[in-house]
């Protein structure tokens, strides 16, 4: 293919060339990036919690009041509901993965360290727990209802048994002999770990430690009460709808929240990573956008360079070019621009992508996107040019002889 | 319970960002209904909602908890200049000093003090959603900007021969300049009138893009529509700088040949 020539022509166009160029380039520096945006976001959207997300119904219960103790309402309502026809279990807790607010703690494998300890996220349970959340116990057992004690504000008492998920077990005990051992909270009593579940994250979207969760046997005895509730399958719907009336009834010494109070975990993982799913849509919107202005542009820019060569392209179809030859012409002249502005963005899409790990803790754009991109950009061009080079192609050769 | 008395009504006070309690809020909330005086709540032993942070096992009790390492009060405090702040920050090093040595804890003093815009920077309360938003919606304007100037130019020069009749006939260069840094105005207006439709709609989606605490910020109130007009005029004939120097540019005789 006549290269030269076709290079040789574009210097007297500088400035068209230079747009295109230009716009190519910005525009892949930002699709890449845009792209590679959605996609984190998107993995972050899909990582897994560890529980059996389908028929879980979480209440949020606030008791009016100020009895002695909250203990025997407590107790009272975790019944009510396991009667419930629906329900296949349930239990009261402080907080669930995903609910954006719960209890952590540090963690010690002696009594006496004085290095940082591990951090965990802590969870409130009882012997139900593991079959409600759908947990995977990988080892050791589950509680017995004589070990669930009750935990109160500013209590001193560290759990003497607790379950573990394997993330925390072997960060403690890397030998992977955690089973059985104790664990020291800050108070300093020791816990046993009696059992190890597979996975169960924190309730935290954003985490230092996403894996590690303590499941320690109490009920709190506090005013502000989540219920969990596994229902049987297909009857998700149903326990959704009633299960507030049932407390009610009950009791209606509470506050359950109208809009939030009673939510299945499709509406709390939905919640907890809207921000996420509002950021990958966005990316995606900027991004089809961007790439039709970019076509739109360079469909306008060539049709304007096709009509001012008219004189030329008769000139070249009088002397024995074909129709293809004019074709495949405009076809790779436009390649070339292109080359030079993908060439010219993958540098901005890296040091864009450079500004923003620096900028915002995002993780490095990978060469997979700027291939991507660069193979979009250049098949966008050619469509892009394809019907203006259509055009020059029919101009006829009597072209070379009008004098305008 | 106990009775309140209500001493006093404010108007609805809700500053976005609510600078006073980022830990607990995020920063963009609807603002407190009830404010109590602080010691009042500590008589009564009001609990704390809200973070807690404890280094230390409380001691038992109300009192165990008051005087524990927990960490649940927010403490702020008015200063009249920098001096003062620059003696405050002295003042609370050496109190630091003091507790150290007095064997309450091991580190050294580690004292941050710092204004309500330090605060917030420190706090990280814009989301990184919207300085990445705002990144790529910067990057979006130059693209659009780089696309304007190649139309204007494609648009401009088709318009040659008319250009040089108009020269010809004694228009001066600054007469082209005008006629096209006009029209590229209009263009602007025009464009802007579109954009304001689009930005409406904008507004309406936020809601789907960012969380409610901050999509409830972005209102079409006047600044904005007068915002969007003046960037879609300024952007258009700042676009339209090259290609009417190039219309100028323009000579007559050779437009006005007859080949």
């Amino acid at each position: 293919m006549q290269i030269r020539p076709i290079l040789a022509a574009l210097r007297r166009h500088k400035a068209g060339t230079i747009l295109i160029a230009l716009q190519i380039a910005l525009t892949l520096a930002i699709v890449c990036n845009a792209l590679f945006i959605v996609h984190e976001r998107l993995d972050r959207v899909n990582r897994g919690t560890g529980i059996d997300e389908s028929n879980l119904v979480a209440v949020q219960n606030r008791y009016v009041g100020s009895p002695d103790t909250f203990i025997p309402v407590v107790k009272t309502d975790v019944q009510a509901i396991r009667s419930m026809a629906d329900v296949e279990d349930a239990y009261a807790t402080n907080s669930i993965p995903l609910r954006q607010g719960g209890w952590s703690r540090s963690l010690q494998t002696n009594p006496d360290a004085t290095k940082d300890g591990v951090g965990s996220s802590l969870y409130l349970g009882d012997e139900h727990t593991l079959k409600t959340l759908g947990l995977n116990l990988i080892a050791g057992r589950n509680f017995v209802p004589g070990e669930v004690a009750v935990s109160r504000r500013n209590d001193s008492n560290a759990p003497a048994q607790i379950i573990v998920t394997k993330a925390l077990a072997d960060k403690l005990y890397p030998k992977g002999d955690a089973l059985g051992k104790p664990v020291y909270f800050s108070q300093g009593q020791a816990s046993t770990i009696i059992g190890i579940v597979a996975k169960l994250t924190t309730p935290w979207v954003d985490s230092e430690f996403p894996e590690n969760s303590v499941i320690m046997p109490a009920l709190g005895d506090y005013s502000s009460q989540m219920f969990v509730v596994r229902t049987r399958p297909g009857r998700e719907d149903a326990v959704f709808k009633n299960i507030a009336r049932v407390l009610y009834q009950a009791d209606r010494m509470r506050v359950i929240p109208e809009k939030s109070g009673v939510r299945t975990f499709v509406m709390v993982r939905s919640k907890a990573y809207e921000t996420d799913r509002g950021m990958a849509i966005l990316m995606s919107v900027v991004c089809a956008v961007l790439l039709a202005i970019t076509a739109a542009g360079i469909v306008g820019l060539s049709s304007f360079w096709v009509g001012q060569r008219r004189k030329q392209i008769g000139t070249r179809r009088a002397l024995g070019a074909t129709r293809g030859d004019i074709l495949s012409y405009f076809m790779t002249e436009n390649f070339l621009i292109a080359l030079g502005g993908v060439v010219v963005g993958t540098v901005l899409a890296l040091a864009l992508s450079q500004w923003m790990v620096t900028h915002f803790e995002m993780k490095r754009l990978s060469f997979t996107y700027v291939t991507i991109g660069v193979v979009v950009l250049l098949g966008l061009g050619q469509a892009a040019v394809f019907a203006p080079a259509l055009r020059a192609s029919r101009v006829s050769p009597i072209e070379a002889t009008r004098s305008a | 319970g106990h009775l309140y008395r209500i001493t006093g009504v404010i108007e609805d006070w809700a500053p976005q960002p609510l600078f006073f309690d980022v830990p607990n809020t995020g920063g963009f909330d609807e603002g407190a209904s009830v404010y109590i005086p602080f010691n009042r709540a500590i008589e009564l032993q009001v609990p704390a909602v809200g973070n807690q942070s404890c280094t230390g096992a409380p001691g038992v009790g109300w009192e165990g908890f008051l005087r524990s390492e927990c960490i649940f009060i927010s403490l702020w405090a008015e200063l009249p200049d920098a001096t003062a702040a620059q003696d405050y920050r002295q003042y609370l090093t050496g109190y630091a000093a003091e507790q150290q040595h007095a064997g309450r804890f091991k580190w050294a003093p580690n004292i941050r003090l710092r204004d309500v815009m330090d605060w917030l920077s420190a706090q990280k309360v814009v989301p990184q959603e919207s300085q990445v938003s705002l990144i790529v919606s910067l990057g979006f304007l130059v693209i659009c900007l780089v696309n304007t100037v190649g139309l204007l130019l494609a648009k401009f020069m088709r318009r040659a021969p008319e250009i040089g009749v108009r020269r010809a006939l004694g228009a001066s260069r600054r007469d082209i300049y005008a006629q096209f840094l006009i029209e590229a105005g209009t263009i602007g207006i025009a464009g802007g009138l579109l954009g304001l439709v689009l930005t409406g709609v904008g507004v309406l989606g936020v809601g789907l893009v960012f969380s409610e605490s901050i999509a409830r910020l972005a209102r079409l109130d006047p600044v904005l529509i007068l915002l969007t007009l003046v960037v879609s005029v300024l952007a258009t004939v700042i676009a339209a700088f090259y290609p009417t120097w190039r219309a100028a540019q323009v000579q007559p005789a050779w437009q006005l040949k007859s080949n």
